[in-house]
């Protein structure tokens, strides 16, 4: 990437009396206008990695620059004020002796009063604030505190916003609708921006990229595709593919399993102990009276259903089975017989 | 239950009258004709008394306000060396009653005390400090003393806040400064003027500090009306201008704590580390709060324990020691005992019967805290000498002799003016441990066969314990710090240490005050313990 915008480079971070570092060795680089989902479980590191970022935590090793000035670098520390970063908290953090209009005005004291309006307007319209300028922030609907938080964000005009769990604080329906609001907004403004969030469909629908991390490092950055297709770790399928295990050796011509041999691993020592990830939608069950497995749980999801079936080792996979009106559905105790469709799964050494 | 909840009414109300009694009998000398002596008053020294008072309540509240406001802000925000110990150490001023930080900072700076006298030594004669009885000297002992209340409702103010707001603005563009003034104070100001408002209910009650450095207020006017000059109508009046400042500083303080609530914290727990404020800004706030923890407590402690020692060995330990141990523990005890079974009282009723009346009745009664002790003595004085003259009428009808002031010469007195002035100190604690007891736990344990009694016994008591414990350590040690009250209502004969500090420092005797005065201070420490406590759970069940 020529046009790097911002790059980490080997953060890391333990908090005092925590006995694993909450960030450790995370690098990665994004160019101007591109968003990222930072995705993971809960306490994995990606909250703090935002706020090394914008400075309010200091990292105990590691570079950052952005927009090609090093803010972070051994003695070198820039307070969050000289960053020029957007920062959107969880629970938004408006002040709430301000009106809306104030609180978009906030970050632009250093402006004459015309350009201080003028910027003012131009957020507010942006995040469809129109007429909610003399509401204060107990008088806004949670959607609309989610957008105040945006607007005074993006009213600095800095080039890079950071958004932790943005729309973790409302409602399902709401968050759907402003999950594709705020990606428009951001495309539209033209800003990088980095947003944590653990959950993958909000990650995949904002972001241009997705960097999964665990455990305070970053296991794998792409596209969701990229993910999907080509996952580096278990963790990664599990996580981002809903993906079972299946235990396996490798053989002269492929993985011998409890299903049967399962193509690829050619790279891999025949003996080599490995674990085949298996995608649910690509994993077929047929009912058959000397099946391998047997169906133990169904779970109806609208338009499919999730089967999970136990292997006589005691394995259990994931199915997914689309519903339609000509098959009926399998019955929990069913023998069934397993074929897994996907010519090249993932393959992890164990 | 409907007869229960009536007995507890009308309990309730009683308790509610009793109460509210002296503070309307203080009121009645508004319209009662008036003595030559507060003609007298008026002419001369009324304006003033009112203006010394009214500087004094400006110039406490002002800097007690700025030291509470930044050393929270600093232990809020910031991370400097000390900052951990500091966090609950700055709280210890409290435990040191004005009197007493009073009386040793005179002795401290007075013509020939130590410090002037090394000044003089070391430096030459023409070199002066100045005056430590003026209105500045008043101001800023009185400040070292009190500006835990600020501090206290500041740094729990700016952690509500939440480190979110200073984070958002830091990300805005705004240097630290800038937060403080442009976030921090607008969304602290309602909990720093409640904490404003505390401090100086505090002030205006004092009477020892005042008198020791001779600055004439409301308070100790009273006093030198009262038994300088034996007019009890002037001294009602005095009263009565002084419970118009103390009315208002409530008032005051109500409309803030109900804005309080506006600002609403919903932060959830981020793990993050404050920023410190690192080389000689670190260090500058280090200086600045060890300088008020030392004025405020460790010099005075010091100082009273070093002379308390000298005491000893000079053997100048006032004699009768421990009979004013005896007697304080006694009032103290009886007093505490006293305020918490009728706050408890009260505090059923609150809960079981939703009366207006009835609320309001508890309101008036949870006036005591804010109205200074002299206003109460002399409300109780004025109260009980009625009684007595009506039951000495009563018993000259029937023939027989009067038996003179059996209510106002004993310690039936002081027990009412500790009841008055410290019920509401009891209530708080005694009724936000009620709101833990929902009425459905009530419920639910007579479903499972409990009758009222063992409702009380198994479910009440238990859960109220730990607030029934608090409020009796909370009066117990007010009781014991008390003065102006005790000084002007106490049964002839019976000194208690409050009483012996004060007589010892009018005699400017410093080394005979300090083991009094230490032994205060001491018991003053429980509470502020129980209190840090108190907090420490109450965040952790938030």
């Amino acid at each position: 990437m020529s046009d790097v915008f911002l790059s980490l480079d080997g953060l890391n971070k333990t908090f005092e009396g925590s006995p694993a570092p909450a960030v450790s060795e995370v690098s990665f680089s994004m160019p101007k206008g591109e968003i990222l989902a930072l995705l993971g479980p809960s306490g994995c590191g990606k909250t703090t990695t935002l706020r090394l970022i914008a400075g309010f935590e200091s990292p105990d090793r590691g570079t950052i620059s952005i927009g090609g000035r090093i803010v972070q670098s051994g003695d070198v520390e820039f307070p969050p004020e000289e960053r020029g970063v957007g920062f959107v908290f969880q629970d938004y953090a408006l002040f709430p002796h301000l009106d809306t209009r104030r609180n978009v005005e906030f970050g632009l004291s250093r402006l004459t009063l015309d350009d201080r309006r003028r910027r003012t307007r131009e957020a507010m319209d942006l995040c469809g604030l129109e007429g909610m300028e003399s509401r204060f922030p107990h008088e806004l609907s949670g959607g609309q505190q989610q957008r105040t938080a945006l607007a005074r964000a993006l009213a600095p005009g800095y080039e890079l916003l950071l958004l932790d769990e943005p729309l973790s604080n409302l409602d399902a329906a709401l968050r759907t609708s402003l999950c594709k609001e705020l990606r428009r907004i951001l495309k539209h403004a033209g800003r990088a921006a980095i947003v944590v969030t653990h959950d993958r469909e909000e990650a995949f629908q904002i972001a241009d990229r997705v960097a999964v991390m665990r455990n305070g490092g970053l296991e794998q950055v792409g596209s969701a595709r990229e993910l999907h297709d080509r996952p580096v770790s278990r963790f990664v399928a599990e996580f981002v593919l809903d993906a079972t295990f299946l235990a396996g050796v490798v053989a002269r011509q492929g993985v011998v399993t409890e299903i049967g041999p399962i193509p690829g691993a050619d790279s891999l020592a025949a003996g080599t102990k490995v674990v085949v990830a298996v995608r649910p939608q690509q994993l077929e069950l047929t009912p058959s009276p000397d099946g391998a497995g047997v169906v133990v749980e169904r779970v109806f999801r609208g338009s499919h259903e999730r089967y999970r079936v136990r292997l006589p080792s005691g394995t259990e996979l994931s199915s997914f089975r689309t519903i339609r009106t000509d098959a009926s559905s399998l019955d929990v105790g069913a023998p069934v017989a397993l074929k897994l469709t996907d010519p090249a799964p993932p393959i992890f050494v164990e | 239950m409907v007869r229960r909840s009536r007995a507890l009414g009308v309990g309730a109300w009683l308790t509610a009258a009793v109460v509210a009694l002296p503070v309307l009998s203080v009121a009645l000398n508004l319209t009662s004709p008036r003595g030559e002596v507060w003609r007298h008053l008026a002419d001369t020294i009324l304006w003033e008394l009112l203006s010394n008072t009214f500087w004094l309540l400006v110039g406490v509240g002002s800097l007690a306000g700025v030291i509470g406001t930044v050393s929270a802000w600093l232990v809020a925000t910031r991370r400097f060396p000390g900052r951990d110990v500091f966090e609950w150490a700055l709280v210890l001023p409290l435990a040191v009653p004005t009197y007493v930080i009073g009386f040793v900072f005179v002795a401290l700076f007075e013509y020939a005390g130590p410090v002037p006298t090394f000044f003089r030594e070391t430096l030459g004669i023409g070199w002066r400090l100045p005056n430590a009885r003026s209105y500045g000297g008043v101001v800023l002992v009185m400040s070292l003393v009190v500006y835990p209340y600020v501090y206290l409702l500041a740094l729990t103010a700016f952690r509500e806040l939440g480190a979110n707001f200073t984070e958002a603005a830091r990300s805005l563009g705004c240097r630290p400064v800038a937060v403080f003034r442009r976030v921090g104070l607008p969304l602290a100001r309602p909990a720093i003027a409640t904490g404003v408002a505390l401090a100086l209910m505090e002030t205006l009650a004092d009477f020892g500090t005042v008198s020791v450095f001779g600055y004439r207020t409301l308070t100790t006017a009273i006093y030198r009306v009262w038994f300088g000059m034996f007019d009890r109508v002037a001294a009602g009046q005095l009263a009565v201008v002084l419970m118009l400042f103390a009315l208002i500083l409530v008032t005051l303080e109500q409309r803030a704590r109900g804005r309080m609530r506006f600002v609403q914290a919903h932060g959830r727990n981020v793990a993050r580390t404050l920023p410190p404020l690192t080389g000689l800004r670190g260090w500058a706030a280090t200086a600045f709060v060890s300088g008020v923890l030392a004025a405020g407590f460790l010099v005075p402690t010091g100082v009273l324990a070093f002379w308390s020692l000298r005491a000893a060995e000079a053997s100048l330990l006032p004699g009768n020691f421990p009979e004013l141990l005896r007697n304080t523990l006694a009032l103290a005890a009886s007093a505490c005992l006293l305020a918490v079974a009728a706050a408890t009282v009260l505090a059923y009723a609150a809960r079981s019967t939703r009366s207006r009346a009835l609320s309001f009745g508890t309101r008036i009664a949870s006036l005591g805290y804010a109205i200074p002790g002299s206003v109460i003595a002399v409300g109780v004085l004025l109260t009980l000498a009625r009684i007595d003259g009506i039951i000495n009428t009563a018993l000259g009808w029937f023939g027989g002799f009067g038996v003179g002031l059996i209510l106002t010469g004993s310690a039936f007195g002081l027990l009412f003016a500790y009841l008055v002035r410290f019920i509401s100190v009891a209530f708080f604690p005694v009724e936000s441990g009620l709101t833990r007891i929902s009425g459905s736990m009530d419920e639910s344990a007579r479903s499972l066969g409990a009758g009222p009694a063992r409702v009380l016994g198994r479910v009440h008591l238990p859960l109220l314990r730990g607030s029934l414990l608090t409020a009796l350590i909370l009066v117990f040690v007010d009781v014991m710090k008390e003065m102006p009250a005790t000084m002007l209502i106490r049964p002839f004969g019976v000194d208690t240490l409050a009483v012996e500090v004060w007589q010892r420092t009018a005699e400017s005797m410093w080394t005979e005050a300090s083991a009094p005065a230490l032994s205060i201070v001491a018991a003053g420490i429980l509470p502020v313990i129980v209190l840090t406590r108190l907090r420490g759970t109450n965040e952790a069940r938030l």
